[in-house]
């Protein structure tokens, strides 16, 4: 299990990746709305806040988005009629994405799977106040 | 298992692969990836067609065609015996319904000397009570089993006479061809029992008139007692004995107060059919199917192409639908491995009979092969009752 000191770590810098880098992630909302126009190799989630992400199929395989998975079918059931929806906002989602991206070491995964953990409590919680991303990822640390 | 587990892995991502293909022949059914099926094979009243494809950790969904006596022994009366068994959290009473139902069907049809609803009726009840005892066995070594439970479809038909029984939401479909225009059009011949039909809402409501909550809407979708969208079923002993609705069975499936009549029933919903010379075959698949192909979609398919081949052309268009839905390509999804696929689809389990009408007046007592035909997936050992999928699993790749 990861240190309590290692995780406020990362926690401020999610925070600040959150805060800053919001414009910059290259796996960034997309808006395509046709399924011939996903890229070959790829699926479509929505975060909560209805952003589209288009994701590497290869994601499917880390540790984190079949958590994320887990958890929407926890909290939504299973889609029958339309896209996956995952259970957080699209700054925490473009946030996961990043770090997968990178190849992160298994304890960071392992760290931000805890810290996900609390955002979907919070998520499950609380969630419809949707102008409170920040408050919402920074209350369990 | 690391070595099995990279197999799997080099099946998915190799659909062409023929790898887990079975046998040389297509006797038994041919594996590919995911999907199994046997394009065509002949029953007593003519041919079928019949494909899986496997979207949980383990296949849940259940099939078979048993052709030939129906009885115990070989002076019959002789027929075709059709069953689709859709399980859910964990494939142990479909598999159960696959191994125990028809032998019932036979053991009741001796007796009985003739095919009967009572007979279609009894077998359910025998299965019923069995997979009751064994739940009653094994809970104390694995309680999570009384939260198994499974749909169960089947179809008969012996003398010319087809009956359908269903617990649960497979469904049945007949295609008919209107003389005057050519038309095939889609007849549903099951009764199903999914909580989002009203008619099963009010029946539920009325043997449970005490209880306000005994179904619940939740993310859009009715479920009875908030936790299952089925109102018949064999297995789900949880929801049909109190005793085993307690300890050490995982707190989601515990209801708070302990309730003192049976929430679910596993008495099927028959209905008996004369066939016509214009009943030309019946699609029978579970839910999976269904939830992306309307009746008159499914029967147009199956009527506009060979037979060869015509289940496994259900299940791609299917799929080619969960695709669009998701909005991936169908070329992507197929890559996806079993356990989160189902977050793409369901198991889909397909059977289409057609009817020969040459062989429709064949008297049941000419004898025939015993043909024996059972849905397939890439088989584990049954030594887990984890209806999920095992993250770590894929953690080596």
């Amino acid at each position: 299990m990861i240190s309590a000191k290692r995780l406020i770590a990362m926690a401020r810098k999610w925070q600040k990746m959150a805060a800053g880098k919001r414009k910059t992630i290259s796996y960034k909302v997309d808006h395509l709305m046709h399924s011939s126009e996903v890229n070959k190799g790829h699926f479509v989630v929505y975060s909560m806040d209805h952003k589209r992400f288009v994701v590497p199929l290869k994601f499917l395989s880390t540790i984190v988005f079949r958590e994320l998975l887990k958890w929407s079918e926890e909290e939504f059931g299973l889609p029958s009629n339309g896209p996956i929806m995952l259970p957080c906002d699209s700054v925490f989602l473009e946030y996961v994405i990043s770090l997968v991206q990178e190849n992160i070491p298994i304890d960071v995964e392992k760290a931000l799977i805890t810290s996900m953990f609390v955002c979907h409590n919070e998520a499950s919680s609380s969630y419809g106040l949707s102008q409170s991303h920040e408050q919402t990822i920074i209350y369990g640390f | 298992m690391l070595s099995e587990l990279m197999k799997f892995l080099r099946a998915c991502f190799r659909p062409s692969s023929d790898r887990y293909t079975r046998t040389g022949s297509d006797a038994g059914g041919r594996q590919d990836g995911l999907l199994w099926y046997k394009d065509l094979g002949q029953h007593f009243h003519g041919e079928f067609s019949m494909a899986v494809i496997q979207a949980n950790n383990l296949l849940e969904d259940q099939s078979q065609v048993e052709s030939g006596t129906l009885s115990t022994n070989e002076f019959g009366p002789y027929g075709t015996f059709v069953g689709v068994y859709d399980g859910h959290g964990g494939p142990e009473t479909s598999r159960f319904i696959n191994d125990h139902l028809f032998h019932h069907i036979q053991r009741f049809t001796s007796e009985q000397q003739s095919m009967s609803v009572d007979v279609i009726r009894k077998a359910f009840q025998a299965t019923e009570d069995a997979f009751m005892s064994l739940v009653a066995r094994q809970w104390s070594m694995k309680p999570q089993i009384a939260a198994v439970g499974s749909c169960c479809l089947v179809a008969v038909i012996c003398n010319g006479t087809l009956y359908i029984a269903n617990a649960g939401d497979s469904r049945a479909v007949m295609g008919r061809v209107v003389k005057a225009t050519g038309e095939v059009l889609a007849t549903q011949l099951s009764t199903e029992h999914n909580a989002s039909i009203e008619s099963v809402r009010q029946e539920l409501h009325s043997l449970h008139p005490d209880d306000p909550n005994i179904v619940v809407l939740k993310h859009n979708v009715w479920r009875v007692k908030g936790i299952i969208q089925v109102s018949r079923s064999i297995g789900d002993v949880y929801l049909k004995k109190a005793e085993f609705n307690r300890e050490p069975l995982y707190v989601k499936f515990r209801l708070r107060e302990p309730f003192k009549r049976p929430i679910l029933s596993s008495e099927p919903s028959i209905t008996v059919h004369q066939l016509q010379p214009h009943d030309q075959f019946v699609i029978l698949a579970s839910d999976g199917l269904w939830e992306h192909l309307s009746n008159q979609e499914a029967v147009d398919i199956v009527a506009n192409n060979p037979h060869s081949g015509s289940a496994r052309r259900l299940v791609k268009v299917a799929l080619q639908q969960a695709a669009k839905k998701r909005e991936m390509r169908y070329s992507d999804l197929k890559k996806i491995d079993r356990g989160v696929r189902r977050h793409f689809h369901d198991d889909i389990t397909v059977i289409v009979l057609y009817f020969d009408s040459n062989l429709m007046s064949r008297a049941s007592t000419v004898k025939f092969p015993r043909v024996s035909v059972r849905g397939g997936g890439i088989h584990l050992p049954p030594n887990t009752l984890a209806p999920c999928t095992t993250p770590t699993e894929i953690g080596g790749t």
